[in-house]
């Protein structure tokens, strides 16, 4: 967009300007070229260091053990593939396909109800008044500050109790019903960000608060949501003591507990084949990360305040 | 606007049953816990403060703190500025815009893998590659995953590292600023660098609020890092409170003290909380488009 | 309101059908009179899960009425795994144990099923001093899986390069450190020894000297002048050059020996560790380096001091509903011929004689594990304390002797820790 508005004027006034006003015109698109240059120069030395470890990660998983552990380049002295093979078929009676749609089995109905009871529960939270909201806001915040270490056994009788051992449930139920604060919370700064005159305009028009929601608000809240669904779908998919504790049955393992699978410290660990594996787990976390890409790129530009 | 009051209870009705189906037992538990001597084994035994008493004494524990401390107020301002700066530059219409906001990204994707671990040490290690790139500029490798003083600094590094998150967050933020604003400003006149301390920042205050509040706590109880890379060493120079905890409570079955040990952690993450929230109102904008 | 109506009708249709999915899901049981299913967990890597998986498959051809329901995985987690199962009272029918857990799972003796009292399994294969190890009042509460020890492994090339002979004295050691530094450089040494292989070294050192072994009656059996010798022998090892120091040891980062470059490429002339790992040391050794399997260095005492102990046990859910099962599927797993073979060291030199035989009349007993392991028992000194591996003193071993090795602390006040704080948490877990 800036760069059509730049381009418009320069159209606009070269036909019209004095000298002098033509160099100051010159000067600014050179200023601006050199800005933009800096800025590729800034983004690609610091994409670098974000990139690098992650080049040699790769390139370790066609090494060989003892080349990981002394070699300093990234490139492998032969581009040895077992490392995948091995890795997905695993030692164990299933391989990384079973594994990979155990992972989505949990993540995809995770994401989804979170997304929506965050949304739901931000909602109430931002927009209403609600008797002792300060309170229950408190309550909200104090859940993020305890370590979860302490909570894992009595949640684990709890979870028991109910009969949900064994079973996705207890990783996936809670969080239809909004338990992880960090994103309410998040959802609940998103939306005070938020200027109200268009859900007021919507309400004098006749709207309900439910509409208001869906048709105002969540349009203008789609890239909040778009982060929620991405950072759960990654945090979801490297979780790994929940489902430890939780699932009993090797064939209901996701992905996480499988890339640990093979490691003891009496056993010759094959670190190309760990390694393999947890490129290999990145790529769906890479893939959303891109599809959510056209999300950040649309932006809200359509507040209706140019309208 | 009575409906309006009635219809929000509705709306955290999920919320408000979680709270008390899932997490209310087990705070409590845990918070009754604290004052136990609780070995998991056998029934727990009532002590009364005594845990609080043995932590004042333990010299470890102090240490830790100290230790948590230091890598909080480290880490913290780096990784935001960091997340902070990249997302501003990311927000610009670059060509290639999305391979670079991949690449950010990326490093907080491995999150606490394997991978990780094998990563910092190859990076870190006395052989490893930092040692290497100084080494051409002349310098003497340097110990920092043996020397007491730098350790710390690595498990900084990692989590500064992956600052994808936060900076997500931030361009997320970023992008709900409307263009006309910017607009109007570039129209009189205003130089790139008003425009962010007077239109951009003001306006993102409520996330670079909750990004800040997030990061804090998130740093208080970092685990994984010094978990998996450097095992709390050497000289426990590495040993950050969380890690302090789950020794006492998974292995060595300190359970009471364990979730005495959390609830003290509790209470000092709630202070820096409450500081920053009375804070709130001096710094952040909220119903932001009216200038 | 009446689309909010609509939604809050949904969101709890939601909550009941999620809530109702839960349903009774009991432990895994029989679904016909006959037919049994156990739950059996270990942990390992590769080469264990699936000999484990091939041994299973055979036992429930051979006994068609049982299933077993393999739950394993990597170590990591386990110990959590396992400690929410028995807290939960949800732990599997079998359970492979790390030995220190039979004391902390079962302190009075009747925390894991007794299996003195299933006449399935046969008790005779074990000698009696091994299976006094898991035998807790009376009761035995676990199967001993394989006894492993330290063992003095060396880098034979390196020796080699070096032009000095396997040491058989700590004098030995001294002098090849002289030459290693002469020779090949002062980033050789004759011997690696990380946190718990110094602090082993001392108590080895004690031992060899005063006939004593590290704890007795619960106490720490040494004097506060014995252990600042053995500390300042161990400091003048590091003076030497006979082993690195722990700060530049600690350059590397916390890591597995036989992942350091160190190791990888020969700069270590030798290691003091268990036989049932050697083999990963081994193979990690780059080019086509080889490790010999030493005697245990004399010339500090008389006595013998090898360090030695039940590795591993094989324990039965004390709520199990089917005992007799699990008791056939246990034995059959540590003394059947063919489970035997399949199984071979993947869980170290199994302690079960019947296996052990098994294992000798295939051939089976060879390498780096088996050589340390008959050298271990040879050496045997008087045996460790039952709290000897506890977690928290583990913990305690590392730390003191990695701070003296940082020169944080001197001889004295290391000696003066030591037995105050192993006095102090061996009584309360003997408590």
């Amino acid at each position: 967009m800036k760069t059509e508005i730049k381009q418009k004027k320069s159209n606009v006034d070269l036909s019209n300007l004095p000298e002098n006003d033509l160099i100051l015109r010159k000067r600014r698109i050179r200023r601006n070229k050199i800005n933009a240059a800096l800025r590729y120069t800034i983004l690609a030395i610091v994409g670098l260091f974000m990139l690098y470890p992650l080049v040699w990660l790769i390139g370790a998983s066609f090494k060989t053990n003892a080349e990981i552990f002394t070699s300093i380049g990234f490139l492998p002295s032969s581009f040895d593939f077992s490392g995948y093979v091995r890795g997905w078929n695993t030692s164990t009676q299933y391989t990384f396909t079973t594994y990979f749609a155990n992972t989505f089995k949990i993540v995809i109905p995770k994401v989804i109800l979170t997304v929506i009871s965050t949304t739901l529960t931000a909602y109430g939270f931002a927009r209403f008044k609600i008797p002792g909201k300060k309170y229950l806001f408190s309550i909200l915040i104090a859940t993020l500050l305890l370590p979860n270490v302490v909570l894992r056994i009595p949640q684990y009788l709890m979870f028991r109790e109910f009969g949900w051992l064994n079973s996705y449930k207890p990783l996936v139920v809670p969080a239809a019903f909004a338990v992880d604060a960090f994103f309410v919370f998040m959802m609940i700064q998103f939306m005070r960000g938020l200027p109200k005159d268009l859900e007021e305009a919507a309400v004098i028009d006749g709207c309900n608060s439910f509409q208001v929601l869906v048709y105002i608000l969540i349009p203008m809240l789609k890239p909040a949501m778009i982060s929620v669904a991405l950072f759960q779908f990654m945090w979801t998919m490297n979780d790994f003591l929940g489902p430890l504790i939780y699932l009993s049955s090797v064939e209901k393992y996701p992905v996480s507990i499988a890339l640990k699978m093979s490691m003891d410290a009496s056993a010759l660990v094959n670190w190309n084949q760990i390694i393999a594996m947890s490129v290999i787990a990145l790529i769906p976390s890479l893939v959303v990360f891109f599809l959510a890409q056209k999300h950040f790129v649309d932006g809200i530009t359509t507040t209706g305040m140019k309208g | 606007m009575k409906l309006k009051k009635h219809v929000g209870i509705l709306y955290i009705l999920p919320w408000l049953i979680g709270i008390i189906a899932f997490t209310a037992f087990p705070f409590i538990a845990s918070f009754v816990l604290s004052f136990t001597d609780y070995n998991l084994i056998s029934s727990p035994s009532f002590v009364g403060l005594s845990n609080y008493r043995t932590m004042m004494d333990t010299p470890l524990f102090w240490k830790s703190l100290r230790t948590t401390f230091i890598y909080v107020f480290v880490t913290v301002p780096l990784k935001l500025s960091f997340a902070l700066f990249i997302a501003y530059i990311l927000n610009f219409k670059l060509k290639g815009v999305n391979f670079f906001r991949t690449a950010y990204y990326l490093p907080s994707i491995l999150g606490g893998s394997v991978a990780i671990a094998v990563l910092w040490r190859f990076l870190f290690a006395d052989t490893g590659l930092i040692n290497m790139i100084i080494g051409n500029f002349g310098v003497d490798p340097i110990s920092w995953l043996g020397n007491p003083r730098y350790a710390i600094f690595t498990i900084s590094l990692l989590r500064v590292w992956q600052f994808g998150s936060p900076m997500v967050i931030f361009l997320a933020a970023l992008k709900n600023i409307p263009e006309s604003l910017y607009e109007a400003a570039r129209i009189d006149g205003a130089s790139k660098t008003h425009i962010f301390f007077k239109i951009t920042l003001p306006l993102i205050t409520p996330i670079v609020f909750f990004n800040f509040i997030m990061q804090l706590v998130q740093a208080f109880q970092e685990f994984n890092g010094p978990y998996i890379i450097t095992g709390g060493g050497p000289l426990n120079s590495t040993y950050l409170f969380p890690l302090y905890i789950y020794d006492n409570s998974f292995k060595y079955f300190r359970m009471g003290y364990g979730s005495a040990l959390s609830w003290f952690l509790f209470a000092i993450i709630m202070v820096f909380t409450l500081i920053t929230f009375k804070s709130e109102k001096y710094w952040v904008h909220y119903d932001g488009g009216d200038e | 309101m009446k689309k909010m109506a609509k939604v809050v009708a949904v969101l709890l249709t939601l909550v009941m059908l999620l809530t109702a999915c839960a349903g009774n899901k009991p432990a895994t049981n029989a679904d016909g009179e006959e037919q049994v299913t156990l739950r059996f967990s270990w942990w390992g890597g590769d080469a264990r899960h699936e000999a484990t998986l091939e041994a299973i498959a055979l036992f429930e051809e051979k006994y068609p009425n049982i299933k077993i329901e393999a739950e394993y995985g990597g170590w990591q987690g386990h110990q959590e795994k396992v400690t929410t199962q028995m807290v939960g009272n949800t732990a599997p029918d079998v359970l492979q144990v790390n030995w220190n857990w039979l004391y902390i799972f079962s302190k009075d003796g009747n925390g894991f099923y007794d299996l003195s009292t299933l006449a399935d399994i046969n008790l005779d294969n074990y000698e009696s001093a091994i299976l006094d190890q898991t035998t807790i009042n009376g009761k035995v509460n676990g199967l001993p899986v394989g006894i492993g020890g330290k063992v003095f492994y060396w880098n034979g090339s390196t020796y080699e390069k070096a032009g000095v002979e396997i040491p058989q004295t700590f004098d030995d050691l001294f002098a090849a450190a002289e030459v290693f530094q002469a020779t090949l450089g002062n980033d050789y040494y004759p011997i690696d020894l990380d946190q718990y292989g110094a602090f082993l070294m001392l108590l080895y050192y004690l031992e060899q000297q005063t006939g004593k072994p590290f704890i007795v009656d619960n106490k720490v059996a040494y004097t506060e002048a014995q252990l600042v010798e053995a500390l300042e022998y161990y400091n003048s090892m590091v003076e030497a050059g006979v082993t690195p120091s722990m700060e530049s040891r600690g350059a590397a980062g916390n890591v597995p020996v036989d992942q350091t470059p160190s190791w990888i490429q020969g700069r270590y002339g030798g290691t003091y560790e268990w036989d049932s790992a050697i083999d990963k040391f081994q193979a990690a050794l780059e080019g086509d380096q080889k490790i010999v399997t030493g005697d245990f260095l004399t010339g500090i005492g008389s006595h013998p001091s090898a360090l030695a102990k039940v590795s591993m046990a094989y324990s039965i859910n004390k709520n199990t509903k089917h005992p007799e099962a699990a008791a056939k599927f246990l034995n059959f797993l540590v003394s059947d011929k063919e489970a035997s073979e399949i199984l071979g060291t993947t869980r170290g030199i199994p302690a079960n004689l019947a296996a052990k035989d098994t294992l000798q009349d295939l051939g089976l007993l060879s390498g780096l594990g088996y050589e340390g392991n008959v050298k271990v028992i040879d050496n045997l000194g008087v045996g460790i304390s039952p709290y000897f591996e506890d977690a928290e003193l583990q913990a305690f071993y590392r730390q003191v002797i990695e701070e003296y090795g940082y020169g944080q602390i001197n001889a004295q006040q290391a000696a003066e820790k030591i037995i105050t704080t192993v006095n102090r948490l061996v009584a309360e877990l003997a408590k």
